[in-house]
């Protein structure tokens, strides 16, 4: 199995990793055959509606396999500063392909950092 | 300046001795014949194979040495070839076999399995990776035909009692006879214990062994199997008569003679290696147990000398081997044949390990080449790659 040099790169240099204080929404999601698990932190611009809010600013921590880590940190890159309708439906493919792609294996992984941005907008209504 | 490099996956594959090398170069550039081959050009090969083989055999005391491509191939060969080469009667044969085999010979029996060709029977063990006694005897019934243990695990590094199965297991077949029973077969894996431990095929009872070179200084691509008494298997290779008609193919010369060099080395100051490598696997164990989170995994200072296991808690063993060979330091997650699975390793689950503390681990494996100052190096590298992986999981609950 070999990974992209994007992965390794977000793996080896993660973005917007840490904790974030006084955070808006918070989500984690786990994978209980792997047993990998990945935690948001969302800082939400109120919009007019749920909609139009924006992702003011994102952290993420993540206990799991370089894809897991190198996932989540390219999914916060994506959404930044984004609002909800233009990231709500962020899929694993387009993560993945943000990625240079991801070994079949671990697409899986790249499913766990869609489904955590997703319950984390869910969350915030 | 190029960054430090400590090699710490022995089990994987070793590099090849100059020694083996150099017994195997004329046998590409001057002596190439086919040892099948009536003409000189193919005889000289032919003498040299078998005084070769002979010396070896001597060395083990097996009575024939059956060349093959891998270890897998020997266990396919061994299992399969067995229960293909029994006497058809109406009950399924069972192999009794423990749940930490390598996939060599898991799937091998699962084949059978599925096949219907044979039952399996597989041996639980404890959490330092060892069978029971009584589990195994008291599985042994009228139609059980093999016993088929790994002698040194290549996961956790746990040592079975081959000699004393063997033993028993004489006796146990001294009765069979008597009631008109056929024999247990009794067969080991016993690819991780050649370089360290002795090994003897008639103290240790042993009517078949399988191993493989590339973990004791032979290239990749040449096995052997070793046989004792009248075992009969069914080829798993058909066509031309090489290796007393159980592995067709020209034999494969230069490689034979590679691996016949590296198990010679391999049985000359063996308890001086085997010293020397279980102080370098003491103090890593001794370091390791002083780092916070750390657990040895398994049969620890008991196991093998080349092998240790451990496990970090919170942070999972991909992403620590990654690091670590960032770091210059080459170490495995498991074995490295199950690595394209998601699941935990088997081996690591059957000594008792949770699904998540068998992701979190990672196997350090070395040779008496191994010095402390590079152990140094690997414990300095482990703790700071475990840091890093404590940053990015912090919050998680
Ligand atoms: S292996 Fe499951 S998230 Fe990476």
């Amino acid at each position: 199995m070999t990974y992209s040099d994007k992965v390794m790169d977000h793996f080896r240099n993660p973005r917007n990793m840490g904790e974030m204080k006084g955070s808006d929404v918070e989500m984690q999601v786990g994978n209980p055959v792997c047993g990998d698990v990945m935690r948001v932190y969302l800082k939400v611009k109120k919009g007019k509606n749920w909609g139009e809010n924006v992702i003011e600013d994102i952290r993420f921590q993540t206990m799991g396999c370089v894809a897991a880590v190198a996932t989540t940190s390219m999914m916060t890159e994506m959404v930044k500063g984004k609002r909800f309708l233009e990231v709500e439906k962020l899929s694993e493919k387009a993560i993945a392909e943000a990625l240079e792609g991801l070994p079949a294996l671990k697409m899986h992984c790249s499913g766990l950092a869609a489904e955590v941005l997703k319950k984390a907008l869910e969350k915030y209504k | 300046m190029g960054k430090k490099k400590v090699y710490l996956d022995w089990v994987a594959t070793t590099p090849v001795k100059k020694e083996v090398l150099e017994v195997m170069m004329p046998f590409w550039l001057e002596k190439w014949g086919n040892p099948s081959s009536l003409h000189s050009c193919g005889q000289e090969v032919r003498k040299i194979v078998e005084k070769t083989r002979k010396e070896v055999e001597e060395l083990v005391r097996a009575d024939r040495i059956i060349f093959t491509g891998s270890a897998t191939e020997s266990l396919n060969l061994v299992h399969k070839g067995l229960i293909e080469g029994l006497n058809k009667t109406d009950c399924l044969p069972e192999i009794i076999t423990s749940s930490i085999e390598h996939k060599g010979v898991l799937e091998t029996c699962e084949h059978l399995e599925k096949s219907g060709l044979a039952g399996v029977r597989y041996l639980r063990v404890d959490g330092k990776g060892k069978i029971s006694m009584e589990e195994l005897f008291g599985a042994i019934k009228k139609e059980t035909v093999l016993v088929s243990l790994i002698w040194v695990n290549n996961e956790t590094g746990a040592v079975q009692e081959i000699e004393e199965v063997g033993k028993k297991l004489k006796k146990v077949n001294g009765e069979r006879k008597k009631r008109g029973w056929g024999k247990v077969w009794f067969h080991s894996d016993i690819t991780q214990g050649m370089g360290y431990l002795d090994f003897d095929m008639k103290r240790m009872g042993l009517d078949l062994a399988s191993m493989t070179g590339h973990k004791i200084g032979a290239p990749k691509g040449v096995g052997a199997l070793f046989l004792r008494g009248s075992v009969s298997l069914v080829r798993q290779i058909d066509g031309g008569g090489q290796e007393a008609k159980l592995r067709a193919g020209t034999e494969n010369v230069a490689y034979v003679m590679g691996l016949c060099k590296a198990v010679k080395i391999a049985f000359k100051g063996k308890k001086e290696k085997r010293e020397r490598t279980e102080e370098i696997r003491d103090y890593l164990i001794d370091g390791l147990k002083k780092m916070e989170g750390v657990v040895v995994n398994g049969s620890g200072k008991e196991g093998a000398p080349h092998i240790v296991n451990c496990r970090v808690s919170g942070v999972e063993g991909e992403s620590l081997a990654v690091l670590m060979s960032d770091e210059g330091v080459g170490v495995s997650t498991g074995s490295a044949c199950s690595s394209g699975d998601l699941k935990p390793s088997h081996v690591l689950t059957a000594i008792g390990l949770k699904p998540e503390e068998a992701h979190g681990s990672i196997r350090f494996s070395f040779s008496e080449k191994i010095s402390k100052k590079d152990v140094d190096y690997a414990l300095e590298s482990f703790s700071r790659v475990i840091k890093k992986l404590k940053r990015i999981r912090k919050g998680i609950k």
